[in-house]
């Protein structure tokens, strides 16, 4: 087996698989960046970024594959609808419950997110949230009262100090001027130490740092905001908390501190006071929950949006996995069918030597195994078939009987050379032709189409028929025998015909019959009658002398009639004996338009009353025939037309000759035509038979003779009705036929 | 003959997006002032800018929603047949936040720590377009000898917000929120 679109197809698959895992595993990250933000947050774009990248590349896969179905629809390929059928079902039996689960999953999501929030719980942050700005406030305002204690106690003194440029502390070179400042007078850190603030400094009214003391004595100290020097400059006291920058509170205090002096000289007083360890911890406590809280509550929507956005990527995900999914199953699935219905489609178009590769060992690979044993089966059977054929093909050639087998419908399925020669049947005769219009295509072979039509019509089993044909080489009688060919069935499926040439057989028949009659004839008739002839010759010399002369005429008269009557009979047996004998032909060349006019002549002579008009073929050619012998014919034929024309001296003969073309093969062809009554219709069949005349004074053996002597030459002669009126005898004569001169030597054609 | 149907949908496409990309942002961040300093060996940077905060922005900000604003700054060396050369490039964090229980908006830099507190948001915001002696870098790092290029330019950080605001800080112009880049030459 090729491994090529094996290989192939298992990088196609595990790429997309690859892409399908990575999506997946991207879309858990996104899963959790949604729950997580701080562990994934950053990653989200990215992921997001790439899980709309995967989902198009999967949609990119599916819509080649759909293309590549649409085309396959298109052109009608085998197992493409079959593919779209199973598509179908794959993709409504993934895609249901998942719609189903998503449509679920969305409400649920939304009904989770909002049980979150409860304005129960936002009034207790809230509330908490204000407890605990009310409890810190009043320790506010405690330390509040506490710094301006120490104001006024700091009032009671006189600053002696030089101040420190604030605005020299805001700059990096801060730390350097802090390290030059001095620790604040004892004082001030007194103060401080009993007040238990953190950090205790006093600046001038312009924000110049006069003295600081502070717990931890090497940082600088903590500079007030300008807005809150501001705000004690206006003489209110600032009291706030405030975040310092490791999550703890304070509370930062500034306060005016007057002069007792009754100096303008104003000074600022700001102390930073540590809020409780515990109360730190439950305000930053309450602070962390009230901010999330308030997060959350701003971040709903976006949640709910996210979350569905999540959600959507991976019903999604799972929609275009489960599509691809699909084609990949409905083709695979149907890639052995489709293969079935290719293979089936061939060997319907005749190529039995297809094979299918069988891919699976399951069901399917078996009737892909069935199938190739079938198609092997299929082709050996043929070959045995076409064998079969071929020597039914040898043995008919070689035949001399032409055989032809039929259809129901008569159409040629075998027709041998020797039927195709016995029939004279030109041309291709393409199979299934029918062979009734192949008799049409060919005039000669009509007397066929007539006798066989009604008699295959009758669906008969078994049936023998004799047809005469007038071939290229002149008359022809066919014995056709046919058997229906049947298969158990009632109706027949077709027929089989043997065509055998008996011409020669039947006039060997006739002359061999004709013989015997003529060898009775003169052996009971012609006989007697010498003796008959002797006696009455005897009687009229012995006793002619001896009767009285009144009796003597009547007695001559009687054995002369006696005489005369028994010649009569001598030359009528002769006549029939020279009809019965098989006489030896002398062919020669033969004028028929010299030998016709002759015989017209000599009738003429004899009628001339009678108009015979002659209308010959000056082209026709000479033939190969006994003169004498178609003399004969002439002579019996022109003397029946007058013979029957009533009466002579109106008699009108038309003798005409022509060259025709007929089966094939050129043929004289010989009019004699007459105006007289016609044959009467009962002798029309058997006119050409001896003693079968309408004549009273007729031996009944004249048209016989020419109908015996027309065929020793081939020929065919009919006797027919004018339409108008008279009657008209047709002879047809070969031109192009092999004959036998006297000579012994052989030419073939015309002379 | 009309049009073909695709052809119209994909002009109607880009049209849209020209829109909306050419859509002037209603919020923004403009710096109207930089310069930069040498002090005890070291690059300082000061700058003055505005920010215009959208709706969404300030709306989140009041609900105790962090944000962050990216800093990037830019030292480049020109050079005449060949592309500028980069000695510098760093980055500084500024962050915007609620504090409720004191009722205050903090406004801190990440890398030094430095923050003010605010009793309102404004007085928050102009403080964040305050920029004041941030230090880049030691002098040594800089070629002063020379004159060089300093590009500055401040941003809102869409990645540091919290995750479900993400894609659609990512969608809405709203949240994009850029200076540009503001650049000046620092001759010795």
């Amino acid at each position: 087996m090729d491994t090529h679109p094996l290989r192939r197809r298992l990088i196609a698959v595990g790429s997309v698989t690859l892409l399908a895992l990575s999506l997946l595993g991207s879309l858990i990250l996104m899963s959790a960046s949604t729950q997580n933000s701080e562990r994934f947050g950053t990653l989200y774009a990215i992921l997001l970024a790439s899980n709309c990248a995967g989902l198009l590349a999967f949609v990119i896969v599916i819509g080649i594959n759909v293309r590549r179905l649409t085309m396959q629809l298109r052109s009608r390929e085998a197992g493409a609808k079959l593919t779209l059928r199973m598509l179908l079902i794959f993709v409504t039996l993934a895609i249901t419950p998942v719609v189903v689960l998503y449509s679920f999953s969305l409400d649920f999501l939304r009904r989770g997110i909002d049980s979150w929030f409860d304005v129960r719980v936002e009034h207790a942050l809230d509330d908490a949230l204000e407890l605990g700005r009310e409890s810190l406030d009043l320790r506010m305002r405690q330390l509040l009262s506490q710094t301006e204690m120490m104001a006024d106690e700091l009032a009671q003194g006189s600053p002696g100090r030089s101040a420190l440029n604030l605005d020299a502390l805001r700059t990096p070179d801060a730390f350097v001027v802090a390290s030059r400042w001095e620790p604040g007078p004892a004082r001030l850190d007194a103060m401080r130490v009993r007040s238990g603030a953190e950090e205790l400094t006093l600046f001038n009214n312009g924000g110049d740092l006069l003295v600081s003391s502070s717990r931890i004595t090497d940082i600088v100290p903590h500079l007030p905001p300008k807005p809150v020097l501001n705000q004690v400059r206006q003489g209110q006291s600032y009291i706030g908390l405030d975040p310092m920058q490791q999550g703890d509170l304070f509370v930062r205090v500034a306060v005016n501190v007057g002069d007792s002096s009754g100096s303008s000289t104003k000074r600022i007083l700001h102390a930073l006071y540590p809020v409780a360890t515990r109360v730190n911890e439950l305000a930053e406590s309450i602070q962390y929950a009230y901010a999330k809280y308030d997060e959350l509550s701003f971040l709903r929507e976006k949640l709910k949006l996210s979350f569905a956005m999540t959600l959507t990527l991976v019903l999604l995900f799972s929609i275009v996995t489960a599509v691809w999914a699909a084609f990949h199953s409905a083709r695979r699935l149907t890639a052995p069918i489709r293969d079935l219905a290719e293979g089936t489609a061939a060997v319907a178009a005749g190529d039995y030597e297809k094979n299918l590769p069988v891919e699976s060992s399951d069901e399917i690979g078996f009737l892909v195994r069935s199938f190739n044993d079938m198609t092997r089966r299929i082709a050996l059977a043929r070959e045995e078939v076409e064998t079969q054929h071929e020597y039914l093909n040898t043995v008919l050639r070689q035949l001399s009987s032409g055989v032809v087998t039929l259809d129901e419908h008569a159409g040629i399925t075998t027709i041998n050379s020797a039927a195709l020669k016995m029939l004279e049947i030109d041309g291709p005769t393409s199979s299934g032709s029918s062979l009734f219009s192949v008799c049409t295509r060919h005039d000669h072979l009509l007397p066929v189409s007539d006798v066989l039509e009604p008699l295959i019509a009758e669906h008969r089993q078994h049936w023998q028929a004799q047809v005469t044909i007038f071939a290229s080489d002149g008359r022809r009688v066919l014995m056709c025998r046919g058997t229906a060919l049947s298969t158990g069935q009632e109706t027949a499926v077709g027929y089989v015909i043997v065509f055998e040439n008996i011409t020669a057989i039947i006039q060997g028949q006739r002359d061999a019959a004709w013989s015997e009659v003529a060898r009775r004839l003169a052996h009971e008739i012609k006989n007697p009658l010498t003796p008959i002839h002797l006696a009455a010759e005897r009687m009229h010399q012995k006793y002619l002398g001896k009767l009285a002369d009144g009796e003597q005429e009547p007695f001559k008269r009687l054995t002369g009639t006696i005489i005369q009557q028994v010649e009569a009979m001598k030359s009528m047996v002769d006549t029939f004996s020279d009809y019965a004998k098989t006489p030896v032909i002398n062919e020669t060349p033969v004028d028929v338009n010299s030998l016709l006019a002759g015989v017209v002549e000599l009738f003429r002579g004899a009628h001339p009353a009678a108009r015979l008009e002659v209308n010959f073929d000056a082209e026709l050619p000479e033939l190969s025939a006994d003169a004498t012998r178609l003399r004969q014919v002439f002579n019996n034929l022109v003397k029946n037309a007058l013979e029957a024309s009533p009466n002579a001296t109106n008699a009108h003969i038309i003798v005409t000759t022509s060259k025709t073309r007929y089966a094939s093969a050129d043929h004289a062809e010989i009019r004699i035509r007459d105006h007289g009554e016609g044959i009467p219709i009962e002798l029309l069949q058997n006119v050409f038979e001896p003693y079968v005349t309408n004549k009273t004074g007729g031996t009944g053996l004249g048209l016989a003779i020419v109908k015996k002597i027309v065929e020793e030459h081939n020929g065919v002669v009919t006797l027919r009705n004018r339409d108008d009126r008279g009657a008209v005898a047709i002879i047809r004569l070969p031109i192009d036929r092999e004959t036998k001169f006297a000579d012994g030597t052989l030419k073939r054609g015309a002379v | 003959m009309g049009a073909h149907p695709t052809r119209t949908r994909h002009l109607a496409i880009i049209v849209l997006c020209t829109c909306w990309l050419g859509e002037p942002h209603a919020s923004d961040i403009s710096v109207q002032a930089a310069r930069t300093e040498l002090v005890n060996d070291m690059l300082l940077i000061s700058a003055d800018a505005s920010f215009n905060f959208s709706k969404d922005a300030l709306d989140a900000l009041n609900s105790g929603i962090p944000i962050f604003i990216d800093l990037d700054v830019r030292i480049t060396r020109p050079r005449k047949f060949l592309w500028d050369r980069e000695e510098l490039h760093t980055h500084r964090k500024y962050l915007i936040e609620r504090h409720a229980l004191s009722e205050q908006f903090i406004v801190s830099e990440t890398f030094t720590g430095d923050r003010g507190l605010h009793r309102s948001l404004e007085l928050a915001i102009e403080d964040l377009g305050t920029i004041r002696a941030l230090p880049l870098a030691e002098a040594k790092e800089i070629d002063q000898t020379s004159a060089y290029d300093v590009s500055l330019r401040l941003r809102l950080d869409i990645e540091s917000l919290p995750a479900p605001l993400i894609p659609i800080a990512y969608i809405s112009p709203s949240w994009h929120m850029s200076s540009g880049w503001y650049q000046w030459t620092r001759t010795p």
